[in-house]
C-alpha cells in the first residue's frame, strides 16, 4: 500500500491532538501517568478490536500476550546487557506467534467461540504459573524491575513525558492502522467471513489465513504496548499482566464500540477514569467492574461509539 | 538400595492415590454443578465458584449467631439453591432471549460479572475470613495405611452428594425429566416436559452441589473469599475434560485428574503439577473438545 492511499481519518488526528496537549495543561506527575495508561489501554482496546472484533477470536490472553513480550525482552536486556530497543522486536516476535499459534490450532480444531475462550483463559493461567514457577528467571510474584528503557527526547522533555508521547505515537499508528486494516483486503475478508463463513470459504476466501493475520496483528500490538508498559511501570510481574486487565479491555472495547474506529479511545479514557476514581473503594472496585460489566452486555451491546455516530447522522440529516 | 526406595515409593504410592481418589471427589462435586446448569442453561456459569463462598460465609455467619452448626450448614447449603434459582429468574432472563454462539457469549460475560460483584463485595465485608469445618479425629489407619481424617470425611460427603444426585437424575420422573431435556430440548417439549422450569431447577440443583462442594471443601481444608474464580477454573477444568455437558463425564473427570494432581504433585511438586493439569485441559479441547467421557448424559 502507497503512502498517497494510507485513510488517516481527520477525528482521530484531533483526537490525538487533544492528547497531546494534555501535559502541557497539566504536568502533574500523576495527571502524566494517568493520560499514559490512558494511550496505552488504547492501543491493547484497539488490538481487542482486531482480535475479538473484526475476527471474533474470542482471545481471553490479551494481558498475557502483553506479558510475554515484556518479560522476554526485559530478561533478554538484563542477561545479555544490551539495550531493550534492541530486545523488544525479539519480545514482539514471541507473543506474535504465540497468538498466531493459539489463532491457527483454534480454527484447524473448529473450536467454537466459547471454546477459543477456555484454551486462552487457560492459556493465561499456565502464563501465570510458568513466571510463578520460573522464580530465577523472573522474581515470581515479587516481579522483575526492568532495565532503563531511554525514550527519545527524554533529555528535554523528562523522562514522564518523553515517555507519554513515544507511547501516544504508537497509539496514533495503532489507530491508523486499524481504519486502514479495516478497509484493506484482509478487512473485507474478515468482514465477509463474520457474516457468513461457509460462504466466504465457497468463494474462495482463506479462513484460517485471514484470521491468523488477524490475531497475529493484534497480538503484535498487544506485544509492543506491553513492552512499553513494562518500561514505563519500572517494573513486571504477574498482577501486572493478570486476567482482570484483559476484562478492563473488554469492558473498554463493548463501552465504546465493538468494531468502531473510535470506540477504544472512548472506551479507554471512561473506563480509566472509572477505575481512577473508584480506587478508594478497595476491593469494591471489583464489584464495580462487574456490575458494569453486566449492565453493559445486557443493555449496552452496541457502545456509545455508535451511538454518537447515529446522532450526528440523524443531525446532519444525511442518513445514510 | 534402589529396590528399597522403589519399595518406599511404591507403599507411599498407594496413599498418594487414595488421597488423589478423595480430592478428586471433591473436584467431581464442585464440577457437577458447573456441567449442569451448562448443559441445560447453555451458560457457562463462571460465578460457580463464587456459590462455595458464599455458602461458607453463610454457614460462618449463622453459627456465629448461635445456630445449630448442622442446621446452619444445611441452611447455607440450600440458600445456595435458592441463589442459583435467583440467577436463572433475573439476570439470564434477557441472555434467554439471544441465539446459538451470542447467547453463550453474552452468559459468559454476565455471570463473569457476577463473579467479579461478588468477589468485591466478600472479600471486602469478610476480609481474612475462613470457613473450615474440624473434624475432631486427626488420623484414621486402614489396613496399614494411615489417611487424613478430614480427607477422608470430606471425600465421603463428595461421593453421598454425587450419589443422590445420579440416584434423582436416574431414578425420579423430575431427574429423567431433566435428562431428556439436557439431550434434546425440542423433543423434550414435544413430549410435554416444561423445559423453562426444568432449566430452573438445573440452577438450583447446580447451586445446591456448589453448596454441598463447600461443605466438603470446608472439611477438608477452608474456604476463603477471593479465591472463588480460582475455584471456578478448576470446576471448568474438570468439566471440559469430562466433557462440558456430561454429568458422568464430570464425575469420572475429577477423580481423574484429582489421582494426576495427587501424583504429579508428589513426584514433582505443586508448581508444575498445575501446569501439568492446565496441559491436559489444552490436549484434551484440541483432540476430543466434546471431552474424554462425554457418551451419556
Amino acid at each position: 500500500m502507497s503512502l498517497r492511499s494510507l485513510y488517516v481519518p481527520k477525528p482521530i488526528l484531533i483526537f490525538f491532538a487533544v492528547f497531546a496537549i494534555l501535559p502541557l495543561i497539566s504536568s502533574n506527575p500523576y495527571h502524566v501517568r494517568i493520560f499514559t495508561i490512558v494511550v496505552l489501554y488504547a492501543s491493547f482496546v484497539y488490538a481487542a478490536n482486531i482480535i475479538i472484533g473484526e475476527s471474533r477470536q474470542l482471545f481471553l490472553c490479551m494481558s498475557a500476550l502483553a506479558g510475554i513480550s515484556a518479560y522476554t525482552s526485559s530478561i533478554l536486556s538484563l542477561f545479555f546487557g544490551i539495550n531493550p530497543w534492541l530486545t523488544i522486536p525479539a519480545g514482539i516476535l514471541f507473543s506474535a506467534a504465540v497468538g498466531a499459534l493459539l489463532s491457527y490450532v483454534s480454527i484447524v480444531r473448529g473450536l467454537g467461540e466459547i471454546f477459543v475462550a477456555i484454551v486462552t483463559l487457560t492459556f493465561s493461567l499456565i502464563f501465570e504459573n510458568v513466571i510463578l514457577g520460573l522464580r530465577w528467571l523472573t522474581m515470581g510474584e515479587t516481579g522483575l524491575v526492568t532495565p532503563v528503557l531511554w525514550w527519545p527526547f527524554q533529555e528535554i522533555a523528562g523522562k514522564r513525558v518523553a515517555s507519554y508521547y513515544t507511547i501516544l505515537i504508537f497509539t496514533l499508528l495503532v489507530s491508523i492502522l486499524y481504519a486502514n486494516l479495516v478497509r484493506s483486503r484482509l478487512g473485507i475478508a474478515l468482514r465477509a467471513i463474520r457474516s457468513d463463513r461457509v460462504s466466504a470459504e465457497v468463494v474462495g476466501i482463506d479462513v484460517t489465513r485471514y484470521n491468523v493475520i488477524a490475531a497475529s496483528i493484534g497480538s503484535g500490538i498487544l506485544a509492543l504496548g506491553g513492552a512499553f508498559y513494562g518500561y514505563f511501570n519500572g517494573m513486571v510481574s504477574p498482577g501486572v499482566f493478570s486476567l482482570s486487565v484483559d476484562i478492563a479491555i473488554i469492558l473498554m472495547l463493548v463501552l465504546g464500540g465493538i468494531r468502531t474506529l473510535y470506540g477504544p479511545l472512548i472506551g479507554s479514557v471512561a473506563i480509566v477514569f472509572v477505575l481512577e476514581t473508584t480506587r478508594g473503594l478497595g476491593q469494591l472496585t471489583l464489584t464495580f467492574l462487574g456490575i458494569l460489566l453486566v449492565v453493559l452486555i445486557l443493555t449496552f451491546r452496541e457502545g456509545i461509539s455508535s451511538i454518537i455516530q447515529r446522532a450526528a447522522v440523524k443531525l446532519s440529516g444525511q442518513g445514510q | 538400595m534402589i529396590h528399597e526406595t522403589l519399595q518406599a515409593i511404591a507403599g507411599g504410592m498407594v496413599e498418594v492415590v487414595i488421597d488423589g481418589i478423595l480430592f478428586g471427589l471433591q473436584l467431581s462435586l464442585l464440577a457437577v454443578g458447573l456441567v449442569l446448569i451448562f448443559g441445560l442453561g447453555g451458560i457457562l456459569n463462571l460465578a460457580h465458584g463464587e456459590f462455595v463462598i458464599i455458602t461458607g460465609i453463610i454457614s460462618v455467619v449463622l453459627i456465629s449467631s448461635g445456630w445449630n452448626p448442622f442446621i446452619a450448614i444445611s441452611a447455607a447449603i440450600f440458600l445456595s439453591g435458592l441463589l442459583g434459582l435467583a440467577l436463572d429468574r433475573t439476570v439470564l432472563r434477557p441472555v434467554y432471549k439471544l441465539k446459538g454462539e451470542m447467547e453463550v457469549l453474552v452468559g459468559l460475560f454476565v455471570t463473569l460479572g457476577l463473579a467479579f460483584i461478588l468477589e468485591g463485595i466478600t472479600s471486602y465485608l469478610f476480609p481474612g475470613f475462613y470457613f473450615s469445618v474440624r473434624i475432631p479425629v486427626e488420623t484414621i489407619n486402614i489396613m496399614g495405611l494411615s489417611f487424613r481424617a478430614s480427607a477422608l470425611v470430606s471425600g465421603l460427603i463428595s461421593f453421598v452428594s454425587l450419589y443422590l444426585l445420579l440416584i434423582f437424575l436416574g431414578r425420579t420422573m423430575t431427574g429423567k425429566a431433566i435428562r431428556a431435556a439436557l439431550q434434546n430440548q425440542t423433543g423434550s417439549r414435544v413430549c410435554g416436559i416444561d423445559v423453562e422450569r426444568m432449566r430452573t431447577l438445573v440452577f438450583f440443583l447446580g447451586g445446591l452441589m456448589a453448596g454441598l462442594a463447600s461443605l466438603a471443601k470446608g472439611v477438608a481444608s477452608s474456604v476463603e473469599p477471593g479465591s472463588g474464580l480460582e475455584l471456578t477454573s478448576y470446576a471448568l477444568i474438570v468439566g471440559v475434560v469430562g466433557g462440558v455437558r456430561s454429568v458422568y463425564g464430570a464425575m469420572v473427570a475429577g477423580v481423574l485428574l484429582g489421582v494426576v494432581n495427587a501424583i504429579a504433585s508428589y513426584l514433582l511438586g505443586t508448581y508444575l503439577t498445575l501446569i501439568i493439569l492446565l496441559g491436559i485441559v489444552v490436549v484434551v479441547i484440541l483432540y476430543k473438545p466434546s471431552g474424554l467421557f462425554a457418551g451419556g448424559v
